[in-house]
């Protein structure tokens, strides 16, 4: 018993010093001053936050990454909650017709759908191509696939059709219904639905890059053009969005733990 | 005017009717069973009741107010769901004061309702507790609690008790009984399970495709089924169709009729030996049997004494005390009566039917004269199974299966599989059934 619990510890180690070594390295090389034939840095230096604090081409990067990618998720959202709870609960025959929309980003490669979009868009009556609005309007599709899953497994889960029988049973109309009782129960599926959006869309580069790469500058587009200049820079930029992600996964990740104890009728 | 009313209730689903006229009217304070398989419509008609599911057709009349065109809340109906249903983001006491709250009753008074019910349910030492940390039958009874909460007009409860394992359903069944009696609660109770039905209704709804076939106490229904249906879906009945019925003598009195035969109606002898008298019939005084009236009823008067006597120990609180030994009775007059030997197969004038049963080995098998009520049938054991109290004979009645039920440990005969064996049952034992549908 024991010898295969040393067994399985020792796996777990080895998978997370392979996942975590890139960071860990990309981390040493963002404090490291001098750093030549030695195997750890010779000297340790914050100079190159400095430069990126700044750097105001950085910030206002990381400012439109983080609006544009919250708008898409936020819109993603609103459209989606209601939709998969409609269709779940009340239409569940047309759950066929969600599903296959949305595998397909699955389906097609994100520079095909570039290229379409951008041909489609540059012209027209919507003539939108390199503004911030095609992009949120890929954004969404693209995290179409996360958002559908979570929402529609919460509230499978939930068994979501009972409870608002009961709920309206004891009084209680169709939307107080939803907001008493499905929507605190569905909250922690829905917020790691969001957070995974996020996350996906904070490190998309290929469909931002092709559609507004010349207009908007976000935080990838941004660590692609310095990516060449300076190591470090690079490094330390990485160090920061990685930072970014992980404060905001832990803070929806409290929000939504609040929620479900808080929101009490 | 009864207190529920529906009338001419339909429904389809895709064309199918799943609700197909439904009449039914309900006193206040009554304990309705909608018994059937499933696919039957009880739940639908259940949840149709509730308003959760819209009607095609018919109206519904609660207390005199016509509530078919309400929406759920607005019915003061309460419903209990067979998953529970109960909010996962509240605790007990919240859920139970889910519908007040609604209702926007002061903190105050909430809580002292909540206290009540808790207490009501037995289980205010778990107020605090979230549901998914309760046990199946502990959700059902906070389920049960948010509902009573209320005060419906009308209790619904939809397969309360199908999730639940069998010790807590049975408490949780007599639980429900007690409560709606010491209510006064209307109640109308879902479920499949025939024993759950005749256990705790004061009526009972046998439903079938879409219909209501037979409603009726639970006397009268367990001991005149209407319909081959019902008969098959109550109770272990052996049911002969018309074939069947006219290979075994004296059965078909009209051709074309299928008959029920309680497994404990019927009583085993050893090959050759008559029982003078017939053992007692289930059904009470006051509760009509669907007995054959053609056939003379009393064929031992001096015997009727001891046939009350077993009506006595039959008939005792049916509803709270659950269903009686339901062998007592023929086991009670098996035992009372004396065994009497006959030599069998010696009467000429028999002739002609002896020939016709011949084929069966039946000639051996006459009944003694002056038993004109009773039949007696050769069969062969084929199966012994121990139930508990009651031992039940698989039988080979010349090819037709047969269930007769014994009482364990009573009685001087008894058989081991492979023996012969001749069966008795009296005449009005066999209940003839309408065809379903009609």
């Amino acid at each position: 018993m024991i010898r295969t619990m040393k067994y399985h510890h020792v796996l777990i180690s080895l998978l997370l010093l392979y996942l975590l070594m890139p960071l860990l390295v990309t981390g040493l090389y963002a404090f490291a001053g001098k750093w030549t034939n030695t195997l750890l840095p010779e000297t340790w230096t914050l100079e190159w936050f400095r430069q990126i604090a700044l750097d105001a081409r950085f910030l206002h990067a990381l400012w439109n990454s983080f609006w544009l990618c919250a708008v898409s998720v936020l819109l993603s959202l609103v459209i989606m909650l209601p939709t998969v709870f409609v269709v779940t609960v009340y239409f569940p025959r047309w759950e066929f017709l969600l599903k296959s929309t949305v595998v397909l980003p699955y389906a097609v490669p994100g520079i095909v759908a570039a290229v379409g979009l951008i041909r489609a868009y540059s012209s027209g009556p919507l003539a939108i191509s390199g503004t911030a609005y095609i992009l949120i309007g890929a954004y969404f599709v693209a995290i179409l696939p996360y958002m559908y899953q979570g929402l529609r497994n919460s509230l499978l889960t939930l068994n979501a059709s009972s409870l608002l029988d009961a709920a309206e049973m004891l009084g209680a109309s169709k939307l107080a219904a939803f907001r008493t009782v499905i929507l605190p129960n569905i909250m922690p599926g829905v917020t790691v639905s969001m957070l995974l959006s996020f996350s996906v869309l904070f490190g998309e580069f290929v469909l931002t890059n092709m559609l507004v790469g010349g207009q908007i500058e976000t935080v990838q587009i941004y660590l692609y053009k310095r990516l060449s200049e300076s190591g470090h820079l690079a490094s330390t930029m990485a160090i920061l969005y990685f930072t970014l992600i992980l404060i905001i996964s832990l803070g929806l990740t409290r929000i939504g733990q609040f929620m479900k104890k808080g929101i009490r009728l | 005017m009864s207190y529920l009313q529906l009338n001419g209730l339909n429904k389809q689903f895709n064309g199918t009717n799943v609700l197909n006229n439904v009449h039914l009217e309900v006193a206040k304070g009554e304990m309705i069973t909608l018994l059937g398989p499933s696919g039957c419509g009880k739940s639908t008609l259940l949840r149709c009741i509730s308003g959760l599911t819209e009607l095609e057709q018919g109206s519904i009349i609660l207390e005199d107010q016509e509530i078919t065109a309400l929406a759920p809340r607005e019915r003061e109906v309460g419903m209990v769901f067979q998953s529970y249903a109960l909010f996962p983001n509240l605790t007990v006491s919240d859920n139970i004061g889910y519908g007040l709250k609604m209702k926007r009753m002061n903190k105050g008074d909430r809580t002292r309702k909540i206290n009540e019910l808790l207490e009501l349910v037995d289980l205010s030492d778990k107020a605090q507790a979230y549901p998914h940390t309760l046990s199946g039958g502990q959700q059902q009874r906070v389920a049960l609690a948010r509902s009573l909460a209320m005060q419906p007009k009308l209790m619904l409860l939809d397969e309360p008790l199908s999730a639940l394992d069998a010790k807590i359903r049975k408490s949780l069944r007599l639980q429900i009984r007690q409560l709606q009696r010491r209510m006064g609660m209307t109640m109308i109770f879902v479920t499949h399970d025939q024993e759950e039905a005749l256990m705790i209704s004061d009526r009972i709804c046998v439903m079938h495709n879409g219909r209501i076939v037979q409603e009726g106490s639970p006397e009268e229904i367990y001991s005149a089924p209407r319909t081959e249906f019902v008969a098959r879906f109550i109770g272990n009945y052996n049911v002969l169709g018309p074939q069947e019925a006219g290979r075994l003598e004296g059965l078909a009195a009209q051709p074309g009729i299928s008959y029920a035969l309680r497994p404990e109606s019927i009583t085993l002898l050893p090959v050759g030996e008559y029982a003078m008298t017939r053992p007692p019939s289930f059904s009470m005084p006051g509760y009509p049997s669907s007995s054959m009236s053609e056939y003379p009823s009393s064929g031992m008067p001096e015997r009727e004494s001891s046939e009350m006597l077993g009506h006595d120990s039959f008939g005792i609180g049916h509803d709270l005390a659950g269903m009686p030994e339901r062998d007592s009775s023929s086991e009670l007059g098996h035992d009372s009566a004396g065994m009497l030997r006959r030599e069998s197969g010696s009467r000429p004038g028999r002739e002609s039917v002896v020939r016709g049963y011949d084929l069966l080995g039946m000639s051996r098998h006459l009944p003694p004269a002056g038993d004109s009520a009773a039949l007696y049938w050769p069969g062969k054991v084929s199966s012994v199974m121990m139930l508990g109290n009651i031992v039940r004979y698989g039988i080979d009645v010349g090819g037709i299966p047969m269930t007769v039920d014994t009482l364990a440990g009573h009685g001087p005969f008894r058989p081991g599989e492979q023996s012969a064996v001749t069966l008795r049952i009296d005449r009005s034992q066999c209940i003839p059934l309408e065809k379903d549908g009609a």
